[in-house]
């Protein structure tokens, strides 16, 4: 071999180790970095949900459920986060529930990052950042950024084409391992779908009353600022659409749940358990396409010229000016939200109520902000704190 | 536990790729562009095997 080749191998080879270093090592952070939860003063026993599948344990599709039981029997309510990763307004909204909620009666049931290895993906080909940080009066509190679907190492190959079990409805490949389109599961599926399989589990094992997916959408998609719920369940989404609107001066319309594209848990939930489901909007300007720059602060204020330019054009689902649509409002929306449902539901069938204090509404979030409700871990007593 | 056995043959397949790439590499005698051309290919494998993405 001439040497002049040699030595070309060699520093190609030193380059290609650099490049894939420079370029991996903030991926490994990413997929190995854990955000600390302080436990509440409500929580009385941390599951996993596992404990009602055994057949994921032990796989990054496992995940913590957050039991909150109150002294007094009555309903029981699951609230889910993360169901997509990119879309965390749901996982702070579950977060904010855990450290600070109180049930008196009635059962909660709280997943904060319900595809827990969607959480642990990244999205590097937009642009996407790999964290944001919220301001807390401690200082910042920095959560991973995650994707909509799990991850390729935890899940994989995909299906040319997903057939969704059991309506055989033909979907998009990608979305066997997207955990709002593998409902109700399939217990010797793929791990997604043994991931909505444990959660239905849990649903008909505990008789859960109400099922809460927590997400965000696009301003320029009809399906954003809403209530998702089916046939049986819309009567108290409109109600809780209605109170909120009248009480606290936010909208949040209801749109009936598609009887014919399946696999979504505002759907699949309310056909294969006896629970009610909802599926919670919040608009989020991050996720629209003709926007400026995937940057955290676009995340965090909603604020974006182009989508500035698109409203006056009435292209828009909601109402949006130069103060775009803060995290604050989107918190503080599904907080609300999920509250007025679940008071709602336990109005209507008192036997079956849920009582909650200490979880904050739309007005106090909006005025407070999001990171003044997380505590700060380094003052936490010992065992009450959870990394994930 | 399909899932399982076809993630493992994933790596397999992804190890050996790798494995003969490196030997093409080692033993490529005159071409750069194809020493290249190899680098190039194992990128995905590499990133693969030590689960980066």
């Amino acid at each position: 071999m001439k040497r002049g080749l040699f030595k070309f191998k060699l520093l190609a080879t030193v380059v290609l180790v650099i490049l894939i270093m420079a370029g991996g090592w903030p991926l490994w952070k990413h997929r190995h970095y854990q955000v600390p939860l302080v436990l509440g003063p409500g929580v009385t026993e941390v599951k996993k949900l596992s404990d009602f599948f055994p057949a994921i344990r032990g796989s990054q599709a496992d995940t913590r459920v957050y039991v909150l039981e109150g002294k007094e029997p009555g309903g029981r309510a699951l609230i889910m986060g993360n169901t997509h990763s990119n879309e965390p307004e749901g996982l702070l909204s579950v977060l904010i529930m855990i450290e600070n909620a109180v049930v008196e009666k009635g059962t909660l049931y709280l997943i904060p990052y319900f595809n827990h290895s969607g959480s642990l993906n990244t999205r590097p080909g937009e642009g996407y950042p790999l964290y944001f940080s919220v301001s807390t009066p401690w200082g910042q509190k920095t959560f991973r950024m995650g994707n909509r679907d799990a991850s390729p190492l935890d899940q994989w190959p995909d299906p040319d084409v997903y057939i969704h079990y059991p309506e055989k409805q033909l979907l998009s490949y990608l979305d066997i391992r997207n955990t709002n389109r593998t409902w109700p599961g399939r217990k010797n599926g793929l791990p997604m779908e043994q991931v909505t399989y444990a959660a239905m589990e849990l649903l008909r094992q505990n008789q859960v009353d109400l099922a809460i997916d927590l997400h965000g959408a696009e301003t320029m998609f009809p399906v954003t600022n809403c209530i998702v719920a089916p046939e049986k369940a819309i009567r108290l989404a409109t109600l809780a659409s209605l109170t909120v609107k009248s009480m606290e001066g936010f909208e949040n319309h209801v749109e009936p749940s598609p009887v014919k594209f399946r696999g979504l848990s505002h759907r699949e939930i309310g056909d294969y358990s006896d629970s009610l489901p909802f599926l919670l909007e919040a608009p989020m300007p991050f996720l629209d396409q003709p926007t400026g720059p995937k940057t955290e602060k676009l995340f965090l204020t909603g604020q974006d010229d182009f989508l500035l330019s698109l409203a006056k054009k009435k292209k828009l689902f909601v109402p949006y000016d130069e103060s775009g649509w803060p995290l604050e409002k989107r918190v503080g929306q599904h907080l609300s939200v999920s509250l007025e449902i679940i008071r709602q539901y336990s109005r209507k069938t008192p036997e079956r109520a849920i009582v909650i204090q200490n979880i904050p509404r739309y007005r106090d979030v909006v005025q407070n902000g999001v990171g003044y409700y997380f505590h700060n871990p380094a003052e936490a007593e010992p065992g009450k704190i959870i990394l994930d | 536990m399909i899932a399982k056995i076809i993630m493992v043959i994933y790596y397999l397949i992804c190890l050996f790729f790798t494995a003969i790439t490196i030997k093409n590499l080692i033993e490529e005698k005159t071409s750069k562009d194809k020493v290249v051309l190899y680098l190039i290919t194992l990128i995905p494998f590499i990133a693969r095997l030590f689960r980066l993405k």
